[in-house]
């Protein structure tokens, strides 16, 4: 097959050409699936339903309505209120879209409730503050720490260590869960090395590592960020992520 | 079993998905063209390969089955590793060309028992949906049986076979050896 491809492709066989993915232009990378403020909202709002209606029948659910759209449309912070919106001059009735609220007494903390913490106290005599500490979650269990205020005074006393590295020997070949930082040191046909920020020797990653890029948009000095992995001939990086 | 010779010529198509991730890397990062295959490219250029082989109107050579069978992670580590959105783009891919897809989660030890499933379905359905060509994208010797089986069915059998060596995740040297054609009618003796 490879002398096929190669002869044809030398021969401007069109077919070969449409062998293969063209190239397109992508755009900035942007996380997948990054909830966005519509989909948490459960019923559709009267704002989506008055915006719906304006639009084709064949055009996506209200309930796909984004922020974008909403902002599209004139729907502002200043027209929100508690029983309604104002979309261009017209008063809509109906229920406010929730706010998100950061307060943890009124709604549960995200990530794992009842994990076990440990706190790392950056001052350990004068942190009272709970934004002045580092948080790592050790290890799941059933109910160590719930929401609510967190007892930092508690975990804290019982702190063996200032690190932020979790150690675990999960399967996925991830020795360590702390993210390093290094620079893009050699690009090779389908691997590459990362030299370490902190001096250490150079890191082999394999292109598969590579989350949030493609290889091939990889360029020798790039920043990124890593976690220690290992395979058959040592550490190596995985969970490359290029730092923007 | 009787084959009816019609005027169409019914191709089924089966892929060693673990083969063709690796063929499709070898385009993406070491060939020049630094691209991956288009299944739907790949499935025009196979009814083409047909048709000039056949010596029938590419127009009367059409795919009517496309099966693509590998092992995967489990849910946890492909999540863990970053690879459930890869994967579910690569299914959506499949999905829209018609490609059915089979899937066994992978074991300690890699892939198990991917090999004697492809060759047992590919069996099956050269049978029950009768193609005239059977379109195998492996290279691997261990399908010669399965090979000389379907022709006896008088069922054609033709191999896309891409040679060449890699290194794999765990830094690992592999190889695909060459075969000794891409199209043969006989069994193919690797």
């Amino acid at each position: 097959m490879h002398q096929i491809i190669d002869d044809r492709s030398r021969r401007g066989d069109p077919r070969i050409d449409q062998l293969f993915v063209p190239h397109k232009e992508s755009g900035p990378y942007q996380k997948p699936m990054e909830m966005r403020r519509s989909q948490s909202i459960a019923p559709p709002s009267p704002a989506s339903a008055a915006i719906a209606a304006d639009k084709n029948v064949n055009d996506p659910p209200a309930n796909d309505l984004t922020m974008s759209d909403l902002i599209a449309n004139g729907v502002t912070d200043e027209n929100l209120s508690a029983n309604g919106y104002t979309i261009n001059g017209q008063s809509i009735q109906g229920e406010a879209i929730p706010e998100f609220t950061s307060d943890p007494t009124q709604e549960e903390l995200p990530g794992n409730n009842g994990a076990k913490a440990s706190f790392s106290s950056l001052n350990e005599e004068t942190s009272s503050d709970l934004s002045e500490n580092e948080v790592t979650v050790t290890e799941l269990a059933a109910s160590d720490v719930t929401t609510g205020e967190l007892p930092v005074n508690d975990l804290t006393s019982n702190l063996p260590t200032d690190s932020l590295a979790v150690m675990d020997a999960s399967t996925t070949g991830i020795t360590t869960s702390s993210v390093s930082l290094g620079r893009i040191q050699a690009l090779r046909e389908g691997f590459g090395f990362i030299t370490p920020s902190d001096g250490a020797g150079n890191l082999f990653f394999f292109h598969a590592s590579v989350l949030n890029a493609d290889f091939n948009e990889l360029r020798v000095g790039d920043e990124v960020s890593y976690k220690i992995g290992n395979n058959d001939k040592g550490i190596c990086a995985v969970d490359v992520e290029i730092v923007t | 079993m009787s084959f009816h010779k019609s005027k169409l010529t019914r191709i089924g198509v089966f892929y060693d998905g673990n083969y063709f991730f690796h063929v499709s890397n070898y385009y993406q990062y070491q060939h020049a063209r630094k691209a991956r295959i288009s299944i739907d490219g790949l499935h025009e250029f196979i009814r083409h390969q047909v048709s000039e082989a056949e010596g029938e109107d590419v127009k009367y050579c059409q795919i009517v089955d496309a099966h693509y069978f590998r092992g995967r992670p489990r849910a946890q580590e492909a999540e863990a590793r970053g690879l459930l959105l890869r994967e579910r783009q690569f299914d959506d891919i499949l999905m829209r060309e018609g490609v059915i897809t089979h899937y066994l989660p992978l074991g300690p030890d890699g892939e198990k028992g991917i090999d004697v499933w492809l060759a047992l379905e590919t069996y099956e359905l050269a049978i029950y949906k009768r193609f005239d060509v059977i379109v195998l994208i492996a290279c691997d010797g261990d399908f010669l049986p399965l090979v000389r089986k379907l022709n006896a069915l008088g069922a054609r059998v033709m191999l896309l076979g891409w040679g060449f060596s890699y290194i794999d995740q765990s830094g690992k040297d592999g190889r695909h050896a060459p075969p000794k054609c891409c199209w043969r009618r006989s069994p193919i003796r690797c």
